[in-house]
């Protein structure tokens, strides 16, 4: 409605109206003009990976969001509210010891074997790859064993490229088996200096950016054992049609190719949880 | 062939048996496409509306949907402004649910004020004296804001989430949700009260006339009370029939029954102030204008019958049945208030515009009926179909519950 409408009068009623409706519309397209604003700057700044992780965090369930000092028996119970970013959570600095190592990370700790390995030289990523330090300065970064074995032998696999820059959380790979498709996130930034393949049990050799890169968020020692023996029982979980038939702990590894043990799985979802991929 | 765009671990059928499932609905929305284009074409002449009846199958159908989608911008308000965290299980499908009630509504308004080209004049030439000018505005205004708020719901499917551009704008349109939350309820709460409202400045209809607070009679407040008490009924109805025919938990359970409760304990204080506004109305009202109650009941198809059942059998029984916890804790007691309340919405509305128009405003007049034609029905149904297909693809190609990937299935016979 505007003043040049048929007998609209300059009155308190037509004013209070016109003013409560024109500051609706103003309020609904400055928030949207904000909106496109925050968008541009984003794409930008290259946010989107960040931006990514954050909202799978956001969606991840209880069980999937552990705090590292939960899984180490420091924090019992305890969820993450920190995107798993470690190195700037209060909460872990009051719980490392001053050489800056969690409570209990020593592997001679672990909890029962899972019949995955957990080798106390890598460190390791929530989305199931590991990062291993190398003489050279670089780092190996693989799946771990979980992530091998929910994977089988995939029919397509495209690794990053040599000189490509990738951000903490960026896709590192993409996997394709069937009509299961995954990508695995970068559990730490760098540039990429060698590419390798699942044959060869490292994905890719990364130098990062600087002496001292952040692996703050990375799992080691004990707690990643705790944190695969759990990541195990919720494939466990996803996997069993019936509840009451033998796992783990009546004895046994996971095979090799667990999709193709359970054909019938939603393994199109499992992928997209165990790597972290909504 | 689809699965691509489906969310990683939702379990949907198979294509061919959606495709089986949306064909009588394109079929049901082709034959109310083709009943508005002649409608278009020829005019209103098709439909039984006449200079007595203005407001007809349409009308009452707008008044409806409106007062059902309410549950977006009440779901909305609870969950940004109050903070009710347990609603965002449903909270996509209300803003999709009122999307498709709101723009249903306007389309099917297009139809019936034709000239559809000439829509801008509404806004343009405005009646500044009319409650519908307001209405107009509003319902605009808040389409507009559903389809912010519907963006970033799209912008999730799994498929445009991988476009980084996408995903980015998705993330910061979220971000901003709460200032349309606000505006929505802001733009609601005065939309559907001057929806009542209009019927209550009808001075010349005393049926319908109400005084009130202010500029605002009472069928103001009513309306707004009405569609706050239907609204999460609709949703928790939806939900749980979505739910039976995917064979999934959609929700817990938990948010359903408070649902269940929050539209129990609106629908009450409905029920209490249409008890005490009708009672004002037939001691204080009419006989200041001359008139007895009586007078309006008289007629069979409109008869007080009709009055005590709008009030009791879809007023105190859902209220009484959504308010008892060990009630409506039971799917079969739940379903039945919720039913109930959101035909009582229906039936007032009806009765609102209907009866308004029956009733004779001339000594040389007599009572009328209205049945609609054919058509009427056929755009009316177009406009159902239109919100099932939009919801059905909805609810196959996003993640419109947040939980439903932890929350187990339903085996059959078993309820949700």
């Amino acid at each position: 409605m505007i003043p040049s409408a048929y007998e609209f009068h300059w009155d308190l009623g037509h004013l209070v109206f016109l003013g409560i409706f024109y500051t609706v519309v103003l309020v609904v397209a400055a928030s949207v003009a904000l909106a496109v604003r925050r968008w541009r700057r984003d794409l930008r700044q290259r946010r989107a990976a960040a931006i990514a992780w954050q909202e799978t965090f956001h969606d991840l369930p209880d069980d999937r969001r552990r705090c590292r000092h939960d899984l180490d028996g420091a924090d019992a119970g305890r969820l993450c509210d920190h995107g798993f970013d470690c190195g700037t959570c209060a909460r872990h600095r009051a719980c490392v010891d001053p050489a800056g190592h969690a409570a209990g990370a020593a592997v001679g700790d672990a909890p029962a074997p899972t019949g995955l390995g957990v080798s106390e030289d890598r460190l390791y990523h929530r989305g199931h790859t590991w990062v291993e330090p190398r003489a050279d300065g670089t780092f190996a970064v693989g799946c771990d064993d979980l992530l091998l074995r929910c994977l089988g032998r995939p029919d397509h696999l495209e690794p990053p490229r040599v000189g490509s820059r990738l951000e903490l959380g960026d896709p590192l790979a993409s996997v394709q088996r069937g009509r299961c498709r995954t990508r695995i996130l970068t559990p730490l930034a760098g540039t990429v200096v060698a590419v390798g393949s699942l044959e060869h049990g490292w994905l890719c050799h990364l130098r990062p950016d600087g002496p001292a890169p952040a692996v703050a968020h990375l799992l080691r020692g004990r707690e990643a054992a705790v944190w695969m023996l759990r990541e195990l029982e919720s494939l466990q979980r996803s996997l069993s049609a019936d509840p009451a038939q033998p796992v783990l702990a009546d004895g046994g590894v996971p095979v090799d190719d667990l999709m193709q043990a359970y054909p019938d799985a939603d393994w199109d979802g499992i992928w997209g949880r165990v790597c972290l991929d909504a | 062939m689809d699965r691509g765009l489906i969310a990683r671990g939702a379990v949907r059928t198979e294509f061919w048996r959606f495709a089986l499932w949306l064909l009588p609905w394109v079929v049901l929305a082709a034959w109310g496409a083709a009943a508005a284009f002649r409608m278009f074409a020829d005019g209103l002449y098709h439909t039984n509306m006449d200079n007595r009846f203005a407001f007809g199958l349409w009308i009452i159908f707008d008044l409806t949907i409106i007062a059902l989608g309410a549950g977006a911008f009440f779901l909305g308000f609870l969950t940004y402004l109050l903070r009710r965290h347990d609603m965002e299980q449903v909270l996509y499908t209300a803003v999709i649910v009122g999307f498709v009630c709101y723009s249903g509504a306007l389309v099917t308004l297009a139809i019936d004020v034709g000239q559809p080209i000439r829509a801008w004049f509404a806004f343009w030439h405005a009646n500044v004296h009319s409650m519908l000018t307001e209405v107009t505005f509003c319902i605009t205004c808040y389409l507009l804001v559903l389809c912010i708020e519907y963006v970033p719901i799209i912008l999730k499917n799994r498929r445009l989430r991988g476009i980084p551009s996408f995903l980015v704008l998705e993330f910061n349109l979220h971000r901003i949700m709460v200032v349309f939350a606000g505006v929505g309820a802001f733009l609601s709460f005065f939309h559907q009260g001057s929806l009542g409202g209009m019927f209550g400045v009808l001075n010349g209809r005393p049926f319908a006339f109400r005084e009130g607070v202010g500029i605002w009679p009472t069928t103001f407040f009513l309306f707004i009370l009405s569609a706050i008490a239907a609204g999460p009924s609709f949703i928790m109805l939806i939900v749980m029939t979505v739910s039976r025919l995917s064979r999934k938990q959609l929700v817990d359970r938990r948010v359903l029954v408070e649902l269940g409760r929050i539209s129990g304990i609106m629908l009450s204080v409905y029920v209490v102030a249409k008890l005490l506004d009708t009672v004002v109305w037939i001691f204080v009202t009419l006989p200041q204008l001359g008139f007895d109650a009586a007078e309006f009941y008289r007629n069979e198809m409109f008869g007080m019958w009709l009055l005590l059942l709008e009030l009791t059998v879809f007023g105190l029984l859902p209220a009484s049945i959504l308010l008892n916890r060990r009630r409506r804790a039971t799917t079969p007691w739940l379903l039945a208030g919720g039913l109930l309340t959101c035909v009582g919405v229906a039936l007032n509305r009806l009765v609102v515009t209907l009866q308004t128009q029956s009733l004779p405003t001339f000594s040389f007049d007599s009572f009328m009926v209205y049945w609609p034609s054919l058509s009427e029905w056929a755009v009316l149904l177009g406009v159902v179909a239109y919100g099932v297909i939009v919801y059905s693809v909805s609810f196959r190609y996003l993640s419109l519950f947040p939980r439903e990937r932890e929350l187990p299935g339903i085996s059959k016979g078993t309820a949700s």
